[in-house]
């Protein structure tokens, strides 16, 4: 700072407008606080940006035209539509437009005052912001760091936007790549990859590791594998990139098995790279807050970093990376700051991925409830066996519950099935409310959902089954 | 004579064949007797799971015709209605087949026929393949379920008059349709014929469509219904007259004016009646209430102590999930364990486009009672998930005990909300307050997010919508 630069007092400041930043920034200023926001980008960050929103309206188009061209199957002749990716484009680009402007009217709605440009912690106590117009100073009493992740990139495959694309080229390409090589099998690599055959390309995935969704309870995977396969998509696992060739007929990879072996080349017109995302904490200086400068922020449960009147909420605090997690922390973090008692204690956080079918899991795993020491029930549903996924034409999928042995208190549970995303959350409810398979057994599901899975599931766990045999 | 088996169901549906199956499983030997195939009932031969699969026909062939919105044009769909009948008749094929199946693998003894009881713990079938059968039991569950019901006005002996079973046949698409009755039976076979391309008119004589659910829920309904086909409130049908070529309706309109309607076929959806008649009720010294219900207590049992009752034909609501429950509550009764039917909430889903579900207390409800509740409604216009759905109709609503917290109630409108519903189920029966749906997460970005930015507006902290 020098003298004759004017330094702008705020009671909470907070980094980053993302779902933990804005969600943070609107409980604060609802609870009284003077907040001020900070934001480089476009408010509602990677979630609203580049990530959830976009993908999610793609998968939604995919989806439908998916579920169109089947009508033929049932005797209903329809031409397949030309895909025009413009088209979807414009809408996706609408429904981010909308959405980023409900939120900006959120904000000043409640009074939050949003500054557009870079923040850099200068102390403690002040942040520098770089704006368009020249640099400002932020004096805040505390401050909350939301500045969420970004694509992690792979040293040989460096993403030039054209043939080689992080998520967010992908999602704003104005034509559909013929040959996708999708490098990394995780959710997203999954989810953007089925969009992109479902809309019309040949689509292959890559996966170091040798399965896909590696932290997801196999049983659930196998669906969506299996669907990958039915829809074209090569799923080649346990295969490393060496080294990419880019030349102006597509894109040339090399590739190796992970276990060693002979090198193998793949040609792609593009190549989507997914493979994971880092904090962004680069060039924000969090060492002149007094914090180290880890991969990560680490938290306690009141989101406070380790200098008192620092927090940190979201992406930025590591995993998992998921914008409902962002929002939660978020938002106990504006209430901590406020002096209320409050703290992320979630019991269950649920976790989707919009493959075909939906996957959803929250709560343990049959695996890790075993690891911690759990005597556990584990039943499994087999979704074909309900009226209404032979009624909705989507008979593939699976449902799971995990529930200690003794008590049948619910531990876990998961879903691969249409409405998955959905259907976690009575689950989530009833593992926050510390429900028994009795309780939701007990609970009458309406006839005919997909929501009968669960209660089909527990009557199983109970030995009471009716649409399946014990 | 000696029992010929412990327990004997009558009636093969949702409420008859959850009774059986879960009898057999505590060990009772089982006899259930249907008219049908294989069990199944209305809900798997003519009711729930056709109309399914039409409906699922019709959301996609809009959805085909929608994706413009997203780039993507589609041709205008050719219907072949024999594949579509045989694609569905498949589906109540490999259901019902798969019951049959449960029934054997569990030791429960079909048999096809008509019966009537022809003492206090006999019953006489006809068979379906001919000859009369006794069958002594020991107890007797009673689930006969319901019949469509019909108007004096449209008592006309015609092909072209269909009732719901009728409509489900396909056997033909009227190029004009008349559905009489906007309850849920008749917007889902008219939201079925639109999409098949049938000029759908709706007549219903109450002021609103759905009658008796939530308006706040019906409005965005209505509106979709509205701009796909003609309905008409406050509307009588007068007279229904047939000529070689067509059908004519006499219609006496709101503003009392009158008006002939022509069309090719009319499908009456006035509602459902028990099925009490034929069965013997005069020898078990049974009769039905004036509603035509078989009155029963909280086991499900009747006046008659070793006969019990369940499903359509013992009460309201006339629900397949409700029939099941009710089955499960008798047989675990009959069987010695100690259980009652007293749910807190049951569910009912009406799968139009949008989708309309709701569970526990209604505002309307609430009045009548004279329970003070609070109201909070998320407009899905708010919703991200929504958006990117290109489906911002929607509305999700809870209601609250003022004092407590208490969830009481749970209403949604929008695509998927009879998935949805089953959280706010769970909410009431576990006794959720609404600060326990709040701070359970939700997954983002989903339409679920509502459910709990709902319950946030209870509690005076939505975040991404203001006002209540
Ligand atoms: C393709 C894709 C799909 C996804 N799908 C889902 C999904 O379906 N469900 C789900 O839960 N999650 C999904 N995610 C993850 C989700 O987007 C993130 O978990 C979420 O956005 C994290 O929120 P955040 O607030 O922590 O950070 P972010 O959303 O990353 O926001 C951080 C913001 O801070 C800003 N910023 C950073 N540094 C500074 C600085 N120094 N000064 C000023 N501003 C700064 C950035 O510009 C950004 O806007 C997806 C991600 C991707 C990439
Ligand atoms: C078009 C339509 C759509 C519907 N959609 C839904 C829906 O989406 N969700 C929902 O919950 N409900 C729905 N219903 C209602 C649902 O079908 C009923 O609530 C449910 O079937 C009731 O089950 P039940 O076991 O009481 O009787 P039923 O299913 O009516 O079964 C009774 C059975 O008993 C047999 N029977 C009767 N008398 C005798 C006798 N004397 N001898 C032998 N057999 C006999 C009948 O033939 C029938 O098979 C729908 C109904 C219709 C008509």
């Amino acid at each position: 700072m020098v003298v004759g630069e004017i330094v702008n007092q705020t009671e909470l400041l907070v980094i980053g407008g993302g779902p933990g930043g804005y969600v943070a920034a609107l409980r604060a200023a609802q609870l009284g606080m003077d907040v001020t926001l900070i934001e480089e980008g476009e408010l509602g960050g990677v979630c609203l940006q580049q990530g959830c929103i976009p993908s999610k309206t793609w998968i939604a188009a995919a989806d439908d035209y998916e579920r169109a061209k089947g009508l033929t199957a049932i005797g209903i002749a329809v031409e397949a539509g030309r895909v025009d990716l413009s088209g979807l484009r414009q809408f996706k680009d609408g429904v981010v437009q909308q959405l980023t402007s409900g939120v900006r009217q959120l904000l000043s709605g409640r009074g939050v005052h949003v500054v557009k440009g870079r923040a850099e912690f200068i102390n403690a106590t002040t942040t520098a912001v770089e704006a368009s117009d020249g640099r400002q100073f932020y004096h805040f009493a505390q401050v909350i760091i939301a500045t969420g992740s970004r694509a992690r990139q792979l040293a040989n495959l460096p993403a030039d936007g054209e043939r080689i694309l992080l998520p967010k080229h992908f999602l704003a390409l104005g034509a559909l790549p013929h040959r996708l090589c999708v490098v990394g099998g995780g959710y997203i690599g999954i989810e953007l990859g089925t969009a992109a055959a479902k809309l019309g390309s040949e689509v292959t995935i890559l996966e170091y590791t040798d399965r896909l969704l590696p932290q997801t309870d196999p049983d659930l995977v196998r669906v969506v594998e299996r669907r990958l396969r039915e829809l074209g998509v090569v799923v080649r696992k346990g295969v490393q990139v060496e080294s990419a060739s880019v030349g102006e007929e597509g894109v040339a990879l090399q590739t190796t098995p992970a276990g060693g072996g002979a090198a193998e080349t793949l040609a792609a017109d593009r190549v989507l790279v997914a493979v994971g995302r880092d904090a962004n904490l680069e060039g924000l200086g969090v060492e002149k807050a007094g914090l180290a400068a880890g991969p990560v922020l680490t938290v306690d449960d009141r989101m406070r970093t380790a200098a008192p009147n620092v927090f940190a909420v979201g992406d930025v605090t590591g995993g998992p990376m998921l914008a409902h997690r962002a929002s939660h922390q978020g938002y106990v973090a504006a209430e901590v700051a406020a002096g209320r008692t409050a703290a992320f204690l979630a019991q269950a956080i649920p976790a989707v991925v919009f493959s075909d079918p939906e996957l959803a899991t929250v709560g343990l795993s049959e695996a890790d409830a075993v690891a911690q020491g759990y005597a556990v029930r584990t039943v499994q549903f087999p979704m074909r066996a309900l009226g209404r996924s032979l009624a909705g034409r989507s008979a593939s999928g699976v449902a799971k519950l995990v529930a200690d042995q003794e008590t049948g208190v619910l531990l876990g549970a998961g879903i691969c099935a249409a409405h998955a995303s959905d259907l976690i959350a009575e689950m989530t409810l009833a593992l926050e409310m510390g429900a028994t398979l009795e309780d939701v057994a007990g609970t009458i599901h309406a006839h005919p959902t997909y929501s009968e899975a669960w209660h089909e599931s527990a009557l199983l766990g109970l030995g009471q089954p009716l649409h399946v045999l014990k | 004579m000696p029992n010929e088996t412990d327990l004997l169901v009558l009636g093969g549906g949702p409420g008859g064949y959850a009774a059986a199956f879960a009898a057999a499983d505590l060990g009772l030997s089982v006899t259930l007797v249907d008219a049908g195939e294989n069990p199944g009932g209305v809900c798997l031969y003519r009711g729930c799971i056709p109309s399914k699969t039409l409906l699922h026909v019709a959301s996609v062939l809009r959805e085909s015709q929608e994706i413009a919105s997203f780039g993507v044009r589609f041709s205008a769909p050719e219907i072949d209605l024999d594949a579509l009948k045989a694609q569905k008749e498949a589906v109540v094929q490999r259901l019902t087949g798969g019951l049959g199946q449960l029934a054997r693998q569990r030791k429960v003894r079909y048999v096809q026929g008509r019966g009537r009881f022809s003492g206090r713990s006999t019953l006489t079938v006809d068979l379906a393949d001919g000859g009369a059968q006794e069958i002594a039991f020991g107890h007797a569950i009673i689930a006969t379920g319901s019949l469509p019901r019909t108007l004096p006005a449209l008592a006309l002996e015609s092909r072209r008059v269909w009732d719901s079973t009728a409509a489900l046949e396909l056997r033909e698409v009227p190029r004009r349709l008349l559905v009489v009755g906007g309850g849920y039976i008749g917007a889902e076979l008219a939201t079925v014929y639109a999409a098949l391309g049938s000029e759908v008119t709706v007549v219903e004589v109450t002021q609103g469509l759905l009658p008796g659910v939530d308006e706040d829920l019906v409005r965005p309904l209505a509106q979709r219904m509205g701009k796909e086909m003609r309905v008409l409130l406050g509307t009588r049908v007068e007279h229904l007259g047939e000529s070689a070529s067509e059908l004519t309706a006499d219609l006496l309109l709101q503003d009392g004016s009158h008006e002939s309607l022509m069309c090719d076929a009319v499908l009456v959806s006035v509602g459902r009646a028990p099925q009490t008649a034929g069965i013997g009720l005069e020898v078990l010294q049974l009769a039905p209430d004036a509603q035509g219900f078989l009155p029963v207590d909280a086991q499900r049992r009747t006046a008659a102590a070793n006969i019990y009752a369940i499903g359509d034909v013992a009460g309201q609501p006339m629900l397949a999930h409700k029939a099941s429950h009710e089955g499960r509550i008798a047989a675990e009764a009959i069987a010695g364990r100690k259980v009652a039917y007293e749910p807190a909430a049951i569910p009912a889903v009406v799968f139009t486009d949008p989708e309309i579900a709701w569970a526990g207390l209604t505002e309307r409800e609430a009045k009548q009672r004279a329970t003070k509740v609070q109201v909070a409604r998320f407009p899905w216009a708010a919703s991200g998930r929504a958006t990117t759905l290109g489906r911002q109709d929607g509305l999700t609503k809870i209601l609250t005990d003022p004092d407590s917290g208490l969830v009481l109630g749970v209403g949604i409108t929008g695509p998927g909300a009879g998935e949805l519903i089953a959280e706010g189920v769970l909410a009431i029966e576990m006794g959720a307050v609404a600060e326990d749906v709040a701070r359970s997460i939700h997954p983002h970005p989903t339409l679920s997010e509502t459910v709990m930015e709902a319950a946030e507006a209870t509690i005076g902290r939505a975040t991404h919508f203001y006002g209540r």
